[in-house]
C-alpha cells in the first residue's frame, strides 16, 4: 500500500475552514459594525468584495444558502474575518401552525456558532404547511391566533438558539378581512410577548401602503422605538392593475425617491440602527450597490448622533 | 376560519395551476374585496412559487440549458413544477427527481442523453453544496500492514456522484464545455424567494416549444460511457470513468472491501490494473475516510 500512495502530497483539509473554538473563545474579532450601512452579499460579488474590502459596516447573507459547504462557504468565511454579519433566514416558516422544523433550526445553529451574527433573523410570514413548502413569504390574517402562533414559534426559535432573533414586517399583495389588529400593532406585540427585536423592511411598508391604501408614515410613528435592531432598504416594481398602482417586492432595482423619504423619517423616529441594502436579482455592481449603502449611511450621518444602536441578542 | 385551514387552503390554491378559480366564497371571504381583484392578487403568490422553483431547475441545470436552450429547458421546468412543488425548504434540493421527469418527458424523446446530462448537473450541483469533509491523507494509510490492504472499506466523500450510460455523455460534456469557450466558472448563484420574482418565468409564458438545439452532439454510435463528478476541495470536477474502474468504484462505494471490488472487476476485466487505479482515486481526492473490516 505504501508503494500505492507513493508520490501523493499530502491534501490539506477544506480552505479556510473556521471551527467553534469553544471555551467561550471568538472565532472572529469584528463582532459588532460600527457604520450603520450593509449590503446583502451575493455570489456574484464574493470575489470582487473580498478584493477590494469596500467601506461598509457590514454584510447580511441567508443562512438557507451556506447550509453545506464548498466555496459559498469559503468566501463567507473569507468575508467575515474582516465585517459584522447578520443571517437573515426565509425558511423557518415562524407563522405556520405546525411548529418550526428542528432540522432546519439545527443547520441555522451550526451557522451561528461558526460566524457569531450580530443579528439573526426571519419574517412574519408563513410558506410550510403540511409537506407543502411554498417557497415565498405568504402572508398572515392580524389575529390573535395568528399572535400566538408567531409568539409560539419566536420562543421555539429562540429557546433554541439562546438568543434572541430579529422579526421581518413583509410585503403583501393580499389583506384579510378578519383582521383585529394593524400590522404595527402586531410588530409591537411580537415584541413585548417574545422580547424578540423588529427588523423594520422600509420598503416593505411602502410597498404594503400602496397595496393596501394605508399611510406608511403613521405605521412608522407608532412602531416602538426601542425594538427596532435592523432595518432592510431595497427596490420593488411597480405596476398598472385594472387602473390602480400597485408595488411588487423585487429586490432587482436602486431604492426609490419616496423609500428613501420614508427612511429619513425612520431614521429621525429610531436613530443610527444598522440598515441593510438588499438587491438579489438582476443584480448591479458593487460600486453601484456601495452608492446606495452610502446614500443610506450619509442620511443617518446627517440626522443622528451616530451612536450605533444594535439590539441586545442575550 | 381557522389559521390551519386557512393556511391549507392558501396552500392548496398555489399548488392547483389548473384550478385558478378555485376559490369558493369561504375562502374568497377571507380577503378584502377591492379594485384589483382577489384572483389577481393570489396569481403573484401562486407566479412567485412557481417562477422560485422554475428559477431553482434553470440554474441548477446549466448543461441541460446549453443542449436544449433556455425556452426548451423553461418549459420542462415549469412542466415538472407543475406536479412537484417543493417538499423542503431547502430549495438547493428541490428538483432530484427532475432528471427522471425528463426521462419520460415525451417532447424531449429525441434526446434520450438528456436524462444522463441532467445527473450530471444534479451531480455537479450536489458536489457543489456537499459538506466540507476533509479528504483522505494518503499518508494515513501507511499505518495499515500490506497484510490487511485487501480488508480495507473506503468512505466517498460526500461530494461524489456517479452516473452511467448508454450514450457517450462524456463527450457530449466536453462538446459543451468547449461550445461555452472555455469558460468553466465555479461559483452558482443563490436563489432566494426574494429574487425569484423573474416575470419571464411565470408560468402562464409556458407553451409548448420545439426543442430546436442547434447543437449537433458528438457520434452517439460511440457507445456508452460512465463519469464522476466530486468536489476537490473547493472545485468541482468532473472525469470520465472506463468501466473496470467505474465497477471498482462502485463496488467500494457499497461498502465491498478492495479485495472483493478488485476481484469482481478482475472476474470481468482481467487488465484492471488495481495499484495504478486506486493511487489516480486517491490523488483525485475521491475518498475521505477508510475502515479496516477483518
Ligand atoms: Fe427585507
Amino acid at each position: 500500500m505504501s508503494e500505492l500512495s507513493q508520490n501523493i502530497k499530502t491534501q490539506s483539509h477544506p480552505a479556510g475552514l473556521d471551527r467553534p473554538a469553544g471555551n467561550g473563545q471568538k472565532n472572529f474579532d469584528k463582532t459588532h459594525p460600527i457604520l450603520s450601512s450593509g449590503i446583502g452579499l451575493r455570489a456574484e460579488h464574493y470575489k470582487d468584495f473580498i478584493d477590494t474590502k469596500p467601506s461598509v459596516g457590514w454584510i447580511e447573507v441567508h443562512p438557507e444558502n451556506y447550509f453545506g459547504g464548498g466555496l459559498h462557504r469559503h468566501y463567507l468565511n473569507e468575508a467575515r474575518k474582516d465585517y459584522p454579519l447578520s443571517l437573515h433566514a426565509v425558511g423557518l416558516s415562524l407563522g405556520s401552525t405546525d411548529p418550526v422544523d428542528e432540522k432546519h433550526l439545527q443547520k441555522f445553529k451550526e451557522l451561528i456558532d461558526i460566524y457569531e451574527p450580530f443579528n439573526v433573523s426571519d419574517h412574519a410570514s408563513w410558506s410550510v404547511s403540511g409537506n407543502a413548502h411554498l417557497n415565498d413569504l405568504l402572508p398572515l390574517p392580524y389575529t390573535q391566533e395568528t399572535l400566538d402562533t408567531l409568539c409560539r414559534n419566536i420562543d421555539q426559535t429562540q429557546d433554541f438558539f439562546g438568543r434572541k432573533i430579529l422579526v421581518e414586517n413583509p410585503s403583501t399583495y393580499i389583506a384579510f378581512a378578519e383582521n383585529a389588529m394593524t400590522e404595527y400593532e402586531l410588530m409591537n406585540a411580537l415584541h413585548d410577548k417574545t422580547g424578540c427585536g423588529i427588523l423594520l423592511d422600509i420598503n416593505n411598508i411602502y410597498v404594503q401602503s400602496v397595496n393596501h391604501k394605508f399611510d406608511a408614515w403613521h405605521y412608522i410613528d407608532n412602531i416602538t422605538v426601542d425594538a427596532v435592531g435592523e432595518m432592510h432598504l431595497a427596490g420593488h416594481t411597480e405596476k398598472d392593475i385594472n387602473g390602480e398602482r400597485f408595488l411588487i417586492d423585487t429586490h432587482n432595482q436602486f431604492v426609490r425617491g419616496d423609500v428613501w423619504g420614508l427612511y429619513e423619517h425612520a431614521v429621525r423616529r429610531f436613530g443610527a440602527v444598522p440598515t441593510c441594502i438588499e438587491w438579489d436579482l438582476d443584480l448591479p455592481s458593487l460600486n453601484d450597490l456601495m452608492g446606495e449603502a452610502d446614500k443610506a449611511q450619509s442620511i443617518v450621518n446627517e440626522h443622528t448622533d451616530q451612536n450605533l444602536k444594535v439590539y441586545n441578542a442575550a | 376560519m381557522r389559521l390551519k385551514d386557512l393556511q391549507n387552503r392558501f396552500s392548496d390554491y398555489i399548488a392547483d395551476l389548473k384550478l385558478q378559480n378555485s376559490g369558493d366564497d369561504e375562502f374568497n371571504g377571507q380577503f378584502v374585496n377591492d379594485a384589483i381583484p382577489i384572483e389577481t392578487r393570489l396569481n403573484i403568490y401562486q407566479d412567485g412559487v412557481y417562477s422560485t422553483c422554475v428559477s431553482v431547475l434553470m440554474n441548477n441545470h446549466p448543461l441541460l440549458k446549453d443542449l436544449v436552450g433556455d425556452d426548451f429547458l423553461r418549459y420542462m421546468a415549469i412542466e415538472f413544477a407543475k406536479n412537484n412543488l417543493p417538499t423542503s425548504g431547502y430549495l438547493n434540493e428541490y428538483g432530484l427527481n427532475f432528471p427522471d421527469f425528463i426521462y419520460k418527458f415525451k417532447p424531449a424523446a429525441g434526446l434520450p442523453y438528456l436524462y444522463d446530462i441532467a445527473r450530471i448537473d444534479r451531480g455537479w450541483n450536489h458536489a457543489y453544496h456537499a459538506d466540507d469533509v476533509p479528504h483522505l491523507d494518503p499518508q494515513s494509510l501507511h499505518d495499515v500492514s500490506p497484510a490487511d490492504y485487501a480488508f480495507l472499506k473506503m468512505t466517498m466523500h460526500p461530494s461524489v456522484t456517479f452516473v452511467k450510460s448508454d450514450y457517450p455523455i462524456w463527450q457530449i460534456y466536453q462538446y459543451i464545455l468547449k461550445n461555452r469557450g472555455g469558460d468553466d466558472t465555479q461559483l452558482r448563484s443563490e436563489i432566494t424567494p426574494n429574487a425569484a420574482k423573474d416575470p419571464d418565468a411565470l408560468p402562464e409564458k409556458a407553451e409548448e416549444q420545439d426543442n430546436t438545439s442547434d447543437i449537433p452532439p458528438p457520434d452517439m454510435n460511440t457507445g456508452g460511457e460512465n463519469v464522476v463528478i466530486l468536489r476537490d476541495n473547493l472545485m468541482v470536477k468532473v472525469y470520465p470513468l472506463d468501466e473496470d474502474n467505474f465497477q471498482f468504484l462502485v463496488n467500494l462505494r457499497d461498502k465491498k472491501t478492495i479485495g472483493e471490488a478488485s476481484g469482481k472487476v478482475m472476474a470481468k476485466f482481467p487488465a484492471f490494473n488495481l495499484a495504478k487505479t486506486f493511487r489516480g482515486e486517491l490523488k483525485r481526492n475521491i475518498f475521505s475516510g477508510f475502515q479496516l473490516s477483518k
